[in-house]
């Protein structure tokens, strides 16, 4: 019964917070507002509500006053009738191409810790941008926009011209190509004949390895940065270390591990190593050992990014300046600059969460960083600031202690 | 843009007859096209178009046409619009896709004739982002649309040099990518929309053509797949195993959903595979992998084909027939069309048709 109460007086704190929120804080719409989809999921549970359209910002606006959604989406897409009940009738037009990056999709992320976490996403995000969506595609910082989640991600929006009549097939080819996926070997390893060898009236022809150089554009010019990153790891471990892990090659055994080791750092040397490898030959290797490196470099520069999202051109995403119900964080605008220094945890923060501190009841003992502070949270009553305790709310892992009456009382859960 | 001074050139015009300036020129400055279709000075035109339309679905080449004189340029530019007209008219999918794929292979083989600056004009007149710097560059997202039917490593935009939204390919490359491009606007463009009048202009070609297209589909409906009525098929999967069957791309949900059915009405691996496999430019190893892991060969589990709500969603139904509206599975179609089939023809030796899966 008391568990029930406060998960209620919590709803209604949290309810009134972002009404408060939504009453003072702008939302960052997106262009051809009138033409998206809109989607809401609310703080009682339930279904996404979607399939809503407005006609101007004040409709939306006094929408969510009226009745204070915990999440709030658009679609990627425009549409000639967004508020058409299914997708036949709403006449697809165009949609913007999404990316969406997640600590879920960071290799190793697990057990880095939130903060961790976060940082992991950022560095993956800032090389989809520079290396891929600028770099390779050519998109301009003006056509793009970069949002945090306001969970444990950022998206990009890309608008451009060309792109926005791109069908699913074609955004998923976008996304094989960030994430280095369907690649062929060949395009970027070539055995060339280099010279002829004649023996007693036999000739024979000697073949060489050739890769690209690390300037040649696109991936050939990437995996061989890739290749020179892995030389360079490899150079700065000690000979034990190094074989191990040149025997996570694949192909590669015992016997060509040593033979690649001895190659690289004995007969050549690091410098002579990667000299070679930057003017695009990897003739001094067993073949396939080359190889194996070339597949090596692809793997050290894959991007990162949620293909889903990418090729789902119907995909609802969540309206930049609108509050994240599962964490009471802001869906963040970030230029590209911004996201260098951006601290989720303090950065995200609406500023009207105070800091005065309330009571809260925490499930689970927690350890947290928010606005540059550590807390150490044990399990049972605590008084946190108000930033954190809605946070923690959000989250499903306190809840609310609303009034004195049960100060002195037992916990049960 | 490639006439100077006021007068076009008609040559280019009729050569490259889907050009924007080619309409604009038919609109504004030839003969309307009612006065082509009824004068008797057009004959010729009318003939080219025809011809055209019908060398496309029989052979699926289209001849070249002679353009030694401003008459006979004429004669060639006026067959475009025609032949497009005799096509929707008949309004038939395979006969579009048959036509499409003809004029733009067509055009290739003039492209691959052109001087490279020319073929910089060209493709921009296709409203294509590109330019030439010893190599040929298009904007990606212009490949990736040209591209979408091609499968194949060689075509993934990852395994070609991109930078700053460029694309960088070979002219031969080039050439494949411009007719791609060709295709999947003509057929696109198509059916345009056609009168009385029209249909009165062509209706004995039309008669011909739908007599021809029908024969094809009996033949198709009388393929032998054993035990199995094609003729029974719903409209999705027959209209999916003669695009296979005429060695036509099917995206890949189609793949699944054809392979599926056919696995679900009782065939096995082996007889599935060979259906694929005689068709021509059929790619050995994806679709017998595919075919393995449909089938079950592999994994062990089999697939059930979609549901029409699925089938609509992939955009793989071409628009319910009467039957389809008691069924929401197409292998409910196939039963029910089965039964009533044999119950009509009382041989009673009808296949037993599996019942769909549970939904
Ligand atoms: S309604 Fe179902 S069975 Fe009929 S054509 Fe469409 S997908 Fe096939």
């Amino acid at each position: 019964m008391e568990a029930e109460e406060r998960v209620r007086t919590t709803l209604k704190y949290l309810k009134a917070k972002f009404k408060q929120y939504y009453e003072t804080t702008p939302l960052h719409l997106p262009p051809r507002f009138g033409r998206r989809e809109y989607g809401f999921i609310f703080f009682d549970g339930g279904y996404i509500q979607r399939h809503l359209a407005f006609s101007s910002e004040a409709d939306l606006y006094s929408f969510l006053r009226s009745r204070l959604p915990s999440h709030i989406y658009h679609s990627a897409a425009y549409y000639e009738n967004p508020g058409a009940p299914t997708m036949g009738e709403k006449g697809w037009m165009g949609a913007d191409l999404i990316f969406d990056l997640d600590a879920d999709h960071i290799p190793g992320s697990i057990g880095m810790g939130y903060k961790g976490m976060l940082e992991a996403v950022k560095d993956q995000v800032i090389r989809l941008i520079d290396e891929f969506l600028e770099q390779d595609m050519g998109f301009k910082s003006s056509e793009m926009t970069i949002s945090f989640s306001g969970a444990r991600g950022y998206h990009v929006h890309v608008r451009h011209q060309k792109i926005l009549i791109l069908k699913s097939h074609e955004r998923r080819e976008i996304v094989d190509y960030i994430t280095g996926t369907g690649l062929d070997i060949d395009f970027i390893a070539r055995s060339e004949p280099f010279e002829l060898k004649t023996y007693k009236e036999r000739s024979r022809t000697l073949k060489r390895l050739r890769i690209p150089t690390p300037s040649e554009p696109g991936w050939r010019g990437r995996a061989s940065r890739g290749i020179l990153r892995w030389v360079d790891q490899m150079s700065g471990l000690p000979e034990e270390e190094a074989l191990v892990e040149i025997r996570k090659l694949e192909g590669v055994g015992q016997a060509r591990s040593a033979k690649i080791y001895d190659t690289l750092f004995k007969r050549l040397g690091r410098e002579q190593a990667l000299e070679r490898v930057r003017s695009g030959v990897l003739d001094f290797l067993p073949r396939a050992g080359g190889l194996s490196i070339a597949a090596q470099g692809v793997n050290l520069m894959k991007g990162v990014t949620d293909e889903p999202v990418t090729s789902d051109i119907k995909r609802l995403i969540r309206v930049i300046g609108s509050l994240h119900g599962k964490t009471g964080l802001m869906v963040v605008p970030l230029t590209r600059d911004q996201l260098e220094d951006f601290d989720p945890l303090t950065d995200a923060i609406p500023p009207i969460y105070s800091h005065e501190t309330i009571r809260v009841h925490i499930q689970k003992g927690i350890e947290t960083d928010m606005m540059g502070e550590t807390f150490n949270l044990k399990r049972g009553k605590n008084r946190v600031p108000e930033y954190l305790a809605i946070f923690l709310m959000c989250r499903g892992m306190a809840t609310l202690v609303s009034g004195t009456h049960d100060e002195e009382s037992e916990e049960t859960v | 843009m490639f006439g100077g001074e006021g007068g076009l050139d008609l040559k280019v015009l009729a050569t490259y007859p889907f050009l924007p300036e080619a309409s604009r020129y038919i609109r504004e400055e030839g003969p309307p096209l009612e006065e082509v279709l009824e004068h008797r000075a057009f004959g010729n035109s009318r003939h080219l178009a025809k011809e055209k339309v019908f060398s496309s679905l029989e052979s699926g080449e289209l001849p070249e046409l002679p353009m030694s004189s401003p008459p006979e340029c004429l004669a060639a530019l006026y067959a475009y619009p025609l032949a497009r007209i005799l096509v929707s008219c008949v309004g038939d999918p395979f006969l579009i896709r048959r036509f499409s794929l003809a004029e733009a292979s067509l055009a290739r083989r003039r492209f691959s004739r052109e001087d490279p600056a020319f073929l910089m004009q060209l493709s921009q007149a296709l409203r294509l982002d590109s330019s030439i710097d010893g190599s040929y560059r298009l904007h990606f997202s212009d490949f990736l649309e040209a591209t979408k039917r091609l499968r194949g490593k060689e075509w993934k935009l990852i395994n070609h040099p991109v930078q700053s939204g460029y694309v960088i390919l070979s002219r031969e490359k080039f050439l494949r990518v411009l007719e791609g491009h060709l295709r999947n606007r003509f057929e696109e463009e198509l059916p345009l929309e056609v009168n009385e009048f029209l249909l009165e202009a062509f209706w004995e070609d039309v008669a011909k053509l739908r007599e021809m297209l029908q024969e094809r589909k009996s033949n198709l409906q009388s393929t032998d797949l054993g035990r199995i009525t094609v003729a029974n098929f719903p409209p999705c999967t027959q209209g999916l195993l003669a695009t296979v069957l005429a060695s036509e791309n099917v995206p890949h949900q189609g793949r699944f959903a054809l392979v599926s059915f056919l696995n679900n009405l009782g065939l096995g691996f082996e007889e599935i595979y060979r259906i694929f496999a005689s068709v021509p430019d059929f790619r050995e190893s994806v679709t017998r992998y595919q075919i393995e892991h449909i089938t079950g060969r592999i994994s062990g589990t089999e697939y059930t084909s979609p549901e029409c709500s699925t089938m609509k969603s992939y955009g793989l139904c071409p628009g319910p027939d009467s039957l389809c509206q008691r069924i929401t599975h197409p292998l409910g179609y196939y039963r029910l069309k089965t039964r009533t089939m044999s119950r009509r023809s009382e041989t009673g030796s009808m296949a037993k048709a599996p019942t769909p899966p549970e939904e």
